[in-house]
């Protein structure tokens, strides 16, 4: 996609930018040039140019230096592009009063458009432009001199700047530092070797045997129980058989017995439904509801939870604009996203508007609990009434002297007291931890913690050796991926770079032998090269920097500032020669002395647009697209006392 | 934080074991909990930290629970403005309070502090039952005293 500068506009800058609006025209010519004296705002305009396409930030004093007079309170600059077909206006404002600046985009777009807040160019491209990448866009001049410096290692970073492999080490650096905090973890749990690891294994089977056995051990009691049960039933069953040899007194204990049953039924269902009942917090007093309902009421009449959650605002900080229109700015954004926890979850709300519904069809039931609690007592004073009726009547028969009873009733005490000592055993077994050391190796429930924290620590030592692995392998592999890129985008540039110059400068066969930090030329005989003249230095390094930009998505327009005027006229031609072609849009801020040699040079090309901006005498800025203008305007005052600059 | 028992729970209700929930033991330890957590929050009785186990016993409520897990924070919200003395027109503080104890990321709807609280009334709760009742022999016998402590006289 091509990208091209359509035009710009000032207004109320300081210097020779009160009032200045340049038209490119809709489909604009490949080269422009852009004759300004010194002190009409040649190299501010530049640096604006920079400005609005990498949204960079200002300081107060940034924008102070562009107020025109203390009464001027505002000021902006607006920069036309095309992006393929698409126009784009870059601007920014300037309250001087304030000293801040703001950047705006005009666009069209299908819905919404018109002017809005901040620069949103398409976002490969605005990615692309980083404050370091202006520099290649916005060019000075000295840049090119950088880029074959070999003190400096511009042209390695330019390649890493385009291709954005920084983002390779980034990544490998967050990588190492999980890495780091990775190892930390093993070197905490000792577990940094396969020891470690067998250790834990160990430590996890024994835990495991442990529990096992325990399991075991209460499953074998249970068993027992059983058995013992049976031989309980059968005891009382030959009890009941010999009671029963007395037709009446027979009748009398099924019947007894019979009440015993039904009443530990109804003592069972009453005491599961209570507990149901009991459940629900609401209706075990009105007491509990009245307050659940007093705090619902509490809250409806203070409009509580507020309709306004916490993601909105999360939401609204990263808006441009708030609401209202007025616009977010670092400082609100900041200040809403520090305010936006005194304000409910969304979540948080749907808690206590769920609590509120909740408390609206809640009822208490104390009659209902009470009665339950009272048939549970009366069912109890039933069963222990018909218990005891019931061993009336074996006492009764024993003490006819009913032997077979007697012995029973002996075995019986038996097994109550066998029954006791494994309920006891079982207690130990299931019921909570005991006191003391090593609990886990008496207690289930113990063991089983036990077991799971032993099993995480295996997991945790087994998986952090594992992370760490990976995390080695990983960085390597990024660190290999960057340099390998690094190398293959270097070498494929330094090829562009020569095909370029073959084409260029034919008769010289100069080349660019390596790139390593800055370009270094050889020639054919592959020995380093020297005596290069600056003119061919400046077409290496344009060479260069043009195939820099062929792999990249977007092609983009090329500003450069008085690219001539520390040449000598000789060195100019060249320039002047070999550059134009690599572009496909110039736009070459000139002074009048650059015209010999340089501008001249392109007065017979076709396509170029010569533009001449000056100021009179009354301070009013002119502009002039007149060819013969260009080439006769003639200032005394190469120097002006207003010129002012801004650092990108 | 989640569910912490109260320091001692298990061993006063060692009588009464969880696990069958057929009306003769309780259904999950949470049951055990949960009646000396309303204990608790109607009497106001907020207990120590160092009233409690090291370890949760359960990260979110059990199915028979789940349904009541706003009911509870209800209760929690109520008793703590009530324990901090806050009017029931300052708007500011009952927010302040609800944001403080409400954590939607939670598996209980419960903040930490939330959590941590609601343990402290259980085991203020454990310590109201412990002075009322003997240790129960039997889910029967504890269910009527309970209603009993709830409902004097009935």
């Amino acid at each position: 996609v091509d990208v091209k500068i359509r035009g710009w506009r000032c207004q109320n800058l300081r210097g020779g930018l009160r009032n200045l609006s340049v038209d490119l025209g809709r489909d604009p010519a490949r080269w422009t040039l852009v004759q300004m004296p010194n002190g009409t705002g040649k190299t501010t305009t530049m640096q604006l140019f920079a400005a609005v396409m990498t949204s960079r930030d200002w300081t107060t004093e940034d924008v102070q230096a562009l107020r025109p007079s203390a009464e001027v309170t505002s000021g902006s600059f607006e920069l036309q592009v095309l992006v393929g077909n698409d126009p784009f206006s870059l601007g920014v404002e300037f309250d001087f009063d304030a000293g801040v600046a703001a950047y705006t985009t005009t666009r069209v777009r299908a819905e919404g458009g018109g002017k809005e807040s901040g620069i949103l160019l398409p976002d490969p491209l605005r990615i692309m432009l980083t404050p370091d990448f202006a520099r290649l866009v916005v060019f000075d001049g000295e840049l090119a001199r950088q880029i074959r410096d070999l003190k400096r290692n511009e042209a390695t970073l330019a390649i890493r700047r385009l291709y954005r492999l920084e983002l390779l080490d980034t990544l490998s650096e967050v990588a190492r530092r999980q890495g780091e905090l990775a190892k930390r973890r093993i070197q905490a749990s000792q577990a940094e070797t396969q020891k470690g690891i067998r250790r834990r294994q160990t430590m996890h089977d024994e835990a495991e045997a442990v529990l096992g056995e325990l399991l075991l051990r209460a499953d074998d009691l249970e068993k027992k129980q059983e058995r013992l049960a049976i031989d309980k039933l059968r005891l009382e069953g030959l009890i009941n058989t010999r009671v029963s040899t007395n037709a009446g007194r027979g009748k009398l204990l099924e019947q007894r017995r019979e009440l015993v049953r039904t009443a530990t039924d109804e003592i069972r269902s009453e005491s599961q439904r209570l507990l149901e009942r009991l459940r629900t917090p609401a209706a075990i007093h009105e007491r509990v509801l009245e307050r659940l309902r007093a705090l619902g009421g509490k809250l409806d009449q203070l409009k509580l939870p507020q309709t306004m959650s916490r993601e909105f605002f999360f939401e609204l900080a990263e808006r441009d604009a708030c609401v209202c229109g007025r616009p977010i700015g670092p400082l609100e954004h900041d200040t809403i996203l520090e305010r936006a926890p005194q304000y409910l979850a969304e979540n948080q709300i749907a808690i206590i508007n769920a609590m509120k519904s909740a408390v609206r069809t809640a009822t208490a039931e104390p009659e209902e609990i009470k009665r339950l609690a009272e048939a549970i007592n009366a069912a109890d004073r039933r069963r222990r009434g018909a218990s005891e009726a019931v061993q009336a009547l074996v006492d009764a028969a024993a003490s006819e002297g009913d032997a077979a009873i007697a012995e029973a009733r002996s075995e019986l005490a038996v097994i109550a007291g066998q029954m006791n000592a494994i309920n006891l055993d079982l207690l130990a077994l299931k019921g909570p931890p005991p006191p003391g050391a090593e609990p886990w190796r008496k207690s289930i429930r113990a063991a089983q913690d036990e077991l799971a924290q032993r099993k995480r620590a295996l997991e945790d030592a087994t998986d952090t050796r594992r992370l760490a692995l990976q995390t080695e392998w990983f960085t390597s592999v990024l660190d290999r991926t960057r340099k390998q890129a690094e190398i293959r985008l270097t070498e494929e540039i330094r090829k562009r770079t020569n095909l370029k110059l073959k084409r260029l400068i034919p008769s010289e066969a100069l080349q660019v032998s390596r790139i390593d930090g800055a370009l270094i030329l050889a020639s054919e005989d592959g020995r380093e090269r020297a005596g290069v003249s600056e003119g061919q230095s400046l077409a290496v390094a344009y060479a260069f920097l043009t195939s820099l930009f062929e792999a990249a998505s977007y092609r983009l327009p090329f500003v450069v500032d008085s690219p001539a005027v520390s040449l000598d006229v000789m060195v100019r031609r060249e320039v002047a020669t070999l550059v134009p072609d690599l572009f496909h849009q110039m736009v070459m801020f000139v002074i009048s002395s650059e015209r010999e040699g340089f501008a001249d040079a392109f007065y017979a090309r076709e396509g170029t647009k010569f533009i001449t901006i000056w100021r009179d005498e009354t301070g009013t800025v002119n502009q002039s697209k007149d060819l013969q203008f260009f080439k006769d305007f003639h200032t005394d005052t190469e120097s002006d006392p207003e010129s002012v600059g801004v650092r990108p | 934080v989640s569910f912490v028992a109260p320091k001692g729970m298990l061993e006063f209700f060692k009588g009464v074991p969880h696990g069958k929930g057929d009306g003769t033991q309780f259904a999950t330890q949470f049951d055990k909990y949960y009646l000396c957590l309303l204990v608790g929050l109607d009497k106001r009785r907020l207990g120590q930290v160092a009233d409690l186990e090291n370890d949760e016993f359960v990260r979110a409520y059990p199915q028979d629970f789940a349904a009541q897990a706003e009911m509870i924070a209800g209760l929690l919200i109520d008793a703590e403005l009530d324990r901090q003395a806050i009017g029931t027109s300052d708007r500011e503080s009952i927010q302040q309070v609800m944001l403080r104890l409400l954590d939607h990321n939670s598996p209980t709807g419960l903040s930490e502090v939330g959590s941590q609280l609601l343990n402290q009334y259980s085991a203020g709760g454990l310590a109201l039952l412990r002075d009322a009742l003997p240790s129960p022999q039997s889910l029967p016998d504890f269910l009527y005293a309970y209603v009993q402590i709830w409902h004097p006289g009935a």
